[in-house]
């Protein structure tokens, strides 16, 4: 009796900590609020209670200027805010729950609405629609999933929700910078105007946004961030229909500062290396079926990894699903920890708690994870073994607890993903060594020439649009385009021959929309097959360009 | 007579309604950037095969503001300037061209090339790239779209009207400029914070949205036959839509929305607070009320449902383009000349019209889609069938355009309304309408009849796959008893079809008011208005309106719940 009396004691002491521990603002004190409100009323008779909520706002701020063959296409006069909600809400018990099941074949996601009032009722209102809503799809997906446990002789006893320790990051918001749009605008024109001189350029854009997210976040178990995410870029853009024919695109995204800072000269060499890239493109030839080495510029090796290895680490537990037996959303690797996956050239870190990176904002910086557990560095890949897997509060197969990597998007409830994905060579090599190397090589295989891709024909990408071909002989070099890659496979990560000094930060959006960094050197593979892509050259235009 | 004086009034007051600012087209520089290119690419594609026998360009430039307010907060507030073109390329011939909808195909409506352009104002090379480049793209589109053409009408069935898919406009010379509107945003904005805010704890009220919005610019076409124009347009729209659900799958809904064309003629704050405050009121009496019986009784259009039962019932049945498309049910194709609706009724499509008595209406503009100058029609007279509505797609009988051409930027125009006049030979005060419809109640006699008091929507079945009746979604309706106590009811639906219920026409009021709306149709959104008089039904079908299968929230909406502010 006595115990009883002082957990109940410890648990009213612990909720007033947890409130006064909130940032004093309508986000946290209307989270908070419907939070507490739904989680003491919210109940259907013959349904099981929610027992966990996490709310998320993102509050976006963007500005961006547009503009074509040096006029402006597009401008606003205002800053655009909206705010959006998030709900994640869990029916039944932390043993046995609502979660972890796919209703369809398709669909995991929280909640969501997108544009809601910036005010305190505005905002406990669309979170009370959302946890309304959550809870009734919740209570179905408990009542399905236990159906298909007891179908499928699903007797498994580890609890589908863990228990892991909380914590918080709180700092100020960054206020969103006062728009320089005037030099937005001047300097939108001035970097596509670059394209006006280039005659067989159909376009040449530019867009230059300036962009953040306040992220407020705040789970039932007391779990909370609260930061500004900064994701302010410039796209630079060409069109064109080159020698051949072919009507080809080549763009460019380059991230801003955090500070959201534009540096002209900067910007303008970025320019100046798109339109180099389109004088490539416009003079490149279609490549001849090719097998052999070839070298992976570091956007190009940003591509590689990303393809097959990064996107094999994710959702490491699949979900349960009456639609379909096999979940094709869980990574191919999470049941291939300690074996071997890369040559053993670099190592593989996910870095979480990495902010910047050469002075650009990263992607994946997550300070509290999206079941407000603390992340953890992981090593991922060492000695060209998988070491270690993102984990969440639901735990795998193989019963680890979280690493503090569940990671939501609109697009997803929270599960397992990487952040800040960092490949460090061992014995990074320079540029002119790399190809020095891919040379040798091509030499040793008799081969008349090898590839240089800058790079890797990724997620609905189906063609390299732009690589190099380099002569054994002389060193001499040819652009190519319109490269398809034969059958890509993990088998390339074992063949990774070197890694180089350069690097670049490449940010991606996984199928589920959630963003992350990647970190990759220039690599040498020492296999891939190339053919031509199918792609068929367009009719001459029926008048000439003005 | 009278029908005349009246189309001459309304021209006055059209006229009246904006300021001549007239302007010599050919010096605007946009209209010679596009007639340049047009002149230069046309030449080379008319000689292509298949020739590109039309070309015409329309450049739109565009200031927007959006501005949404909900339970005290703002929701989004944006100002945008677009520059869009549109180019359409007609390949073939008038006869038979790229345009035409396709029998076999379900991909079979045609879609001009649409882009957003650079600025032309400090340096017009962007802008040729840009014109050039959408010159080619629309021609080649055309040219492919021709060949589908060319296979449909060898392996489908012989269509019923064989008029050609086009007639040529006449050659148009116009330019119109205004100086552009201002509102005072802060002031619209706090407005809209209070009134979102008088929502908050009325348990009925589960959603609700406050709305200011003025899309206002030019609008830029030059085409083939050497029409050269540019018109301004200017639309504002300052409302609010509440949203509710009774316990049995309902849902409720109550909003009102001015159009304007100036400041001035927004409502004051007082003014819009109070119809805020009436919309919470008669949703409150909505959630409360019985439902409504399936019962064909005698009833009362309110004017505004009026106009909107006339813009879904009639008029799109008479848009031109339905009546030689063998997929639509073509209700009205063959009664040119014969009575089609009650003979008190007068019908006029007139998108002249800037105002009536004083209400801006939406559906106002000088030169149409397809640089066709507006004009009235009159589609009923005196209850007979006199014309259809016309674009550029000729009919049999009915040869050429009469200024209908309409469409929402990037789509292909089609025949479509402007603003919808009804009006009434006879008439009488709205009291005495409401007299009659009691003794006609105790005529019939009915337990009641019906006040329709507004109308939202609902849907018109014009195709032939399915029967050529109606379902209009009343929004507040009425009982009325033969001794004149009135009731609110809710999960009124009216059915029935055109040729029967615009008979039932008795009588009409002389309470003619505006509706202004969005109407939406393969064309896209289009703004319109239509005007009405409340008018006697002999007999009007009510069913029960379909119920959504989700409950209510479990939960009331929370500041409902805590009764408070904070």
């Amino acid at each position: 009796m006595k115990k009883i009396f002082l957990l109940a004691v410890a648990a009213l002491c612990w909720l007033p900590l947890q409130a006064a521990n909130l940032p004093d603002n309508i986000y946290f004190r209307a989270m908070k609020d419907e939070m507490d409100r739904s989680l003491s009323k919210l109940r259907v008779e013959g349904s099981p209670k929610p027992y966990y909520l996490a709310y998320q706002l993102g509050f976006d701020h963007y500005y961006c200027t547009d503009a074509s063959l040096g006029e402006l296409t597009d401008g606003k006069d205002a800053v655009a805010d909206t705010l959006s909600a998030t709900a994640v809400v869990a029916a039944g018990t932390p043993q046995n729950d609502s979660m972890g099941f796919r209703n369809d074949r398709f669909s995991y996601a929280p909640q969501k609405r997108y544009a809601i009032p910036n005010s305190y009722w505005g905002i406990r209102h669309a979170l009370w629609s959302l946890t309304d809503d959550g809870y009734i799809e919740a209570a179905d997906s408990y009542e399905k999933k236990q159906t298909y446990k007891r179908q499928k002789n699903i007797t498994d006893k580890q609890p589908d929700f863990t228990r892991a320790k909380q914590t918080s990051f709180v700092e100020p918001v960054s206020p969103f910078p006062v728009v320089p749009a005037a030099q937005m605008q001047q300097l939108a024109k001035i970097l596509s105007a670059k394209g006006k001189a280039v005659d067989y350029l159909e376009d040449f854009s530019v867009r230059i946004c300036l962009s953040q997210q306040d992220i407020y976040y705040l789970n039932s178990d007391g779990g909370h961030y609260q930061f500004t995410r900064p994701d302010s870029f410039v796209l630079v853009q060409a069109d064109l229909r080159n020698r051949e024919g072919y009507k080809e695109t080549i763009s460019r995204r380059i991230t801003l500062p955090a500070d959201h800072s534009l540096d002209p000269a900067d910007l303008q060499a970025e320019t100046d290396q798109v339109l180099q890239a389109a004088q490539q493109l416009f003079e490149a030839q279609k490549p001849e079926p090719y097998l052999g080495p070839v070298l992976l510029t570091p956007r190009g090796a940003a591509d590689f990894l990303n393809e097959l290895l990064v996107k094999n680490v994710r959702n490491v537990r699949p979900l349960f699903s009456a639609q379909a037996e096999n979940d094709d959303s869980a990574g191919s690797f999470r049941t291939k920890t300690g074996m071997r996956v890369m040559s053993n050239v670099a190592d593989v870190y996910d870095k979480p708690l990495l902010r910047h990176y050469k002075g650009k904002p990263l992607a994946g910086f997550m300070p509290v994870d999206d079941e407000g557990v603390a992340p953890e560095e992981l090593t991922v890949v060492s000695a060209g073994r998988l070491q270690q897997l993102p984990r969440s509060r639901r735990p795998a197969a193989d019963k680890q607890p979280s690493n503090g990597h569940a990671r939501m998007s609109f697009a997803t409830l929270p599960r397992e993903a990487l952040s800040n994905v960092v490949v460090q060579p061992k014995n990074p090599l320079s540029k002119e060594q790399m190809e020095q190397k891919l040379l040798q090589r091509c030499r040793e295989l008799e081969l008349e020439y090898c590839y240089i891709l800058q790079e890797f024909p990724h997620g609905d990408t189906k063609t390299v649009n732009l690589a190099e071909r380099i002569y054994t002989r002389d060193g001499r070099r040819e652009p190519v385009f319109g490269i398809k890659i034969a059958e890509p496979s993990t088998r390339s990560l074992r063949d990774i021959l070197a890694a180089g000094q350069e690097d670049t930060v490449t940010t991606f959006s996984d199928s589920e929309y959630r963003s992350y960094s990647l970190i990759a050197p220039s690599l040498l593979v020492d296999e891939i097959e190339i053919l031509p892509d199918d792609k068929k050259p367009d009719r001459k235009p029926f008048v000439s360009k003005p | 007579m009278k029908q005349v004086l009246l189309i001459c009034f309304f021209l006055f007051s059209a006229l009246a309604g904006q300021a001549q600012n007239l302007c010599e087209v050919n010096d605007q520089r946009p209209v010679q950037l596009l007639a340049e290119e047009l002149t230069r690419s046309f030449k080379v594609l008319k000689k292509q095969k298949p020739p590109i026998y039309y070309l015409s360009y329309t450049y739109t430039e565009t200031d927007s503001q959006q501005l949404e307010v909900a339970e005290g907060g703002v929701v989004q507030e944006q100002q945008r300037q677009t520059n869009t073109l549109q180019v359409m390329a007609r390949a073939g011939s008038p006869k038979m061209d790229n345009t035409r909808t396709l029998k076999l195909d379900a991909d079979n409506f045609y879609v001009p090339f649409y882009m957003m352009m650079p600025a032309w104002s400090e340096g017009d090379g962007a802008f040729k790239t840009a014109l050039w480049r959408a010159t080619q793209t629309a021609a080649e589109r055309a040219q492919e779209d021709f060949s589908r053409v060319q296979i449909d009408s060898i392996t489908s069935s012989k269509r019923a009207d064989d008029s050609a898919d086009f007639v040529f406009p006449p050659k148009s010379l116009y330019c119109r400029e205004e100086a552009p509107v201002s509102f005072d945003r802060e002031r619209i904005k706090k407005m809209l914070v209070k009134a979102s805010a008088r929502v908050q704890g009325k348990p009925f009220v589960l959603y609700s949205t406050f709305v200011f919005s003025v899309k206002q610019g030019s609008r830029y076409f030059v085409d083939s036959v050497g029409s050269r124009l540019k018109t301004p347009f200017v639309y504002v729209r300052l409302g609010y839509q509440l949203y509710g659900r009774t316990a049995d799958g309902l849902d409720l809904t109550r909003g009102e929305f001015y159009d304007v064309l100036k400041e001035s003629e927004l409502p004051s704050e007082d003014a819009f607070l109070a119809a805020v405050e009436k919309s919470i009121q008669e949703m409150q009496v909505l959630s409360q009320a019985p439902e409504a019986e399936p019962m064909t009784a005698p009833a009362i259009l309110k004017n505004r449902a009026m106009a909107v039962f006339v813009h879904e019932v009639l008029g799109h049945r008479v848009e031109g383009h339905r009546q030689k498309d063998d997929s639509f049910g073509k209700t009205f194709t063959d009664k040119v000349g014969q009575p089609v609706v009650s003979p008190i009724l007068t019908i006029v499509d007139d998108p002249t019209l800037a105002y009536f008595d004083g209400t801006p209406l939406r559906g106002f503009y000088e030169y149409d889609d397809e640089g066709v100058k507006s004009r009235p029609v009159t589609i009923v007279q005196d209850g007979v069938l006199k014309n259809f509505l016309m674009s550029s797609s000729p009919i049999h009988g009915f040869g050429s355009s009469n200024g209908h051409g309409r469409s929402q930027e990037g789509r292909r125009s089609v025949a479509r309304m402007g603003n919808t006049r009804v009006m009434a030979s006879q008439t009488v005060p709205y009291e005495k309408l409401e007299e009659m419809l009691l003794a006609e109640i105790k005529r019939q006699g009915k337990p009641y009849g019906f006040i329709i008091e507004d109308l939202s929507g609902g849907f018109t079945q014009t195709s032939t796959y399915g029967p050529q009746a109606f379902k209009l979604e009343p929004t507040l309706v009425y009982r009325i008893y033969p001794d004149g106590r009135k009731e609110a009811v809710r999960g009124a639906d009216m059915v029935g079809t055109p040729l029967v219920s615009f008979n039932k026409v008795l009588a009409a009021a002389d309470d003619d008011a505006v509706f202004n709306g969005s109407c939406g149709a393969e064309s896209g959104w289009v703004p319109v208005s239509a005007i009405a008089p409340s008018v006697l039904l002999e007999a009007l079908e009510i069913e029960k309106t379909g119920k959504s299968s989700f409950k209510p929230p479990v939960l009331l909406p929370p500041s409902a719940d805590e009764k408070g502010g904070k």
